[in-house]
């Protein structure tokens, strides 16, 4: 883990840090200063369960869409935030154990909510009196580039991103989303027994694929 | 959209949670369970894939699609998973290449009958392996610590190469945040504040729509939705109807979006307006000819 922690692509991609570069800079920088700091963090949140990394990427999921549906402007800086606090107090504390470390986090993001909200308080109080004229020049150019994606590069850029899974997983994800929703849930049903797989466990590996192919379209090398 | 599933899952009450139609209470509740519990945040995550996918095919009831447009598409990261969502859509109906799972490379089932083999291959190797060490010379011996010192020598070589890589990585972080900063101060009078929709006015609405606009530097996003798609090109105008003052103009748009859902996209800086009426103006304008009226959007402004 230690050599992972400070050289291994294939590790900072599992921990989402190739799609999310902010993350990497404060964690590495704020949150843990050293990789035995990073790992006994990754180890809290596994409780005892070595699950490589998995549960600190699922946990910033979590937060990240728990930020995005309280329709905060930049959900990914807020949830770095929080596993960064929570980290912080872990290494202060030596050891957390008044909370399950899931419960804690949530406990913690309520709080970078409630000090994002209040921030946004004081910024409007701080800005009273401002206003500044608006070019209308700067107005078309943003409107022209806000314009700019079309469906067509979306679905280019989909078609290369798919082309990087592996054809079980391609397959796997055109198979889950496919059909009418209606159907969907027998066609599922089906699918899963034909895998082998519970319904659940389908669902979880469809999800991931999903989100890997959500971040592909997302990164500038897709195109979109 | 499904109402249940054979675990007792409720569709219904998780899409009223994503677009925030539930008490406070109760949403208060669900965002507890979305990080603290496993199975919920499973099920909310395919339930919120299933919804932005109904959205894109055209599949969500009246009342659902106004929520979903009202609050979940007010956020950027809403828009991208319906953007992700349209596209996917697209590739499945324009007939991506069909792929046959039974065929595919990694049944699970095989897979770990496979793996099982492998393990029994391997153990048996070990034993072989074992056997032949134990008798094996002195000789043999020596080559295997002459091997171990190459490997300590290789290993203390990779230490001192990652502690350089570390110390480079280091410079970079910081060379990164300087130049983060930069970036920031830059795009400080085009930070994206706030984003909103505005729907084709229907007849007796009683209310007229809110933009809430947090005061101060910024811009935000406003999406225009469509009656109808008839031009190949739009411009908007922004006009106080108190005054008849046009107070901006937009460059040449385009509708983007699916059939019967198209809409136009502007962005519109956060100083330029007041707590007041305002109405937005949709003008076609056709490949000849000269442009005319499409649909007139009021609406109020709210300053945060």
């Amino acid at each position: 883990m230690r050599r992972a922690w400070r050289n291994s692509s294939h590790w900072r991609h599992r921990l989402g840090w190739t799609t999310a570069p902010r993350a990497e800079v404060s964690l590495t920088k704020s949150s843990t200063r050293t990789p035995e700091e990073f790992q006994r963090f990754l180890s809290w949140l596994d409780e005892g369960v070595d699950s490589g990394g998995e549960r600190y990427v699922e946990m910033r999921r979590r937060l990240v869409s728990y930020f995005g549906r309280k329709l905060c402007l930049l959900p990914d800086e807020l949830a770095d935030e929080t596993l960064i606090r929570v980290a912080r107090k872990l290494e202060e504390q030596g050891s957390i154990t008044d909370s399950p470390p899931a419960r804690y986090c949530y406990i913690v993001a309520r709080f970078v909510f409630l000090e994002y909200l209040r921030g946004a308080d004081q910024r409007r109080a701080s800005l009273d009196d401002r206003h500044a004229a608006t070019d209308p020049v700067v107005q078309s150019a943003a409107s022209e580039e806000t314009d700019r994606a079309s469906d067509e590069a979306l679905l280019d850029g989909l078609d290369q991103c798919l082309q990087q899974l592996d054809e079980y997983d391609r397959a796997l994800i055109l198979e889950y989303y496919a059909g009418e929703q209606a159907e969907r849930i027998e066609r599922r049903r089906t699918l899963a027994a034909r895998l082998n797989l519970t319904l659940n466990a389908l669902t979880i590996r469809a999800c991931r694929i999903r989100d890997r192919l959500e971040k592909c379209l997302d990164a500038p090398s897709s195109g979109t | 959209m499904s109402a249940t599933h054979s675990h007792g899952r409720d569709d219904q009450l998780l899409i009223r949670y994503l677009l925030g139609s539930l008490s406070e209470d109760e949403t208060e509740r669900l965002d507890d369970l979305s990080i603290v519990d496993d199975r919920f945040a499973v099920d909310l995550h395919a339930v919120e894939h299933d919804l932005v996918d109904a959205y894109a095919r055209g599949a969500l009831d009246e009342d659902t699609l106004r929520r979903f447009e009202l609050h979940y598409l007010s956020s950027p990261q809403g828009r991208a998973k319906v953007a992700f969502a349209r596209a996917l859509v697209r590739y499945a109906r324009s007939g991506g290449p069909a792929l046959s799972l039974d065929a595919g490379v990694r049944e699970p089932g095989a897979a770990r009958g496979l793996l099982q083999w492998s393990l029994a291959a391997a153990a048996m190797g070990l034993i072989a392996v074992a056997g032949y060490l134990f008798s094996e010379n002195t000789g043999l011996k020596r080559q295997l610590i002459d091997v171990r010192a190459g490997l300590e020598e290789r290993q203390q070589q990779l230490e001192e190469q990652l502690r350089h890589e570390q110390a480079a990585t280091a410079e970079t972080t910081r060379e990164l945040d300087r130049v983060r900063q930069s970036i920031a101060q830059l795009q400080g009078a085009t930070r994206l504040v706030a984003s909103f929709v505005l729907l084709p006015p229907t007849r007796g609405a009683t209310e007229l729509p809110t933009l809430s606009i947090p005061r101060g530097p910024g811009v935000f996003a406003v999406t225009v939705h469509l009656e109808s798609d008839d031009f190949p090109a739009y411009r908007v105008t922004l006009t106080d109807p108190a005054t008849g003052q046009v107070i901006w103009r937009s460059g040449i748009l385009r509708a983007s979006g699916d059939a019967g859902s198209k809409a136009l996209s502007i962005t519109l800086g956060a100083d330029l307006l007041k707590p007041r009426r305002y109405m937005l103006e949709v003008s076609g304008i056709p490949a000849r000819g000269t442009a005319e009226s499409v649909g007139i959007y009021p609406f109020k402004v709210v300053l945060l």
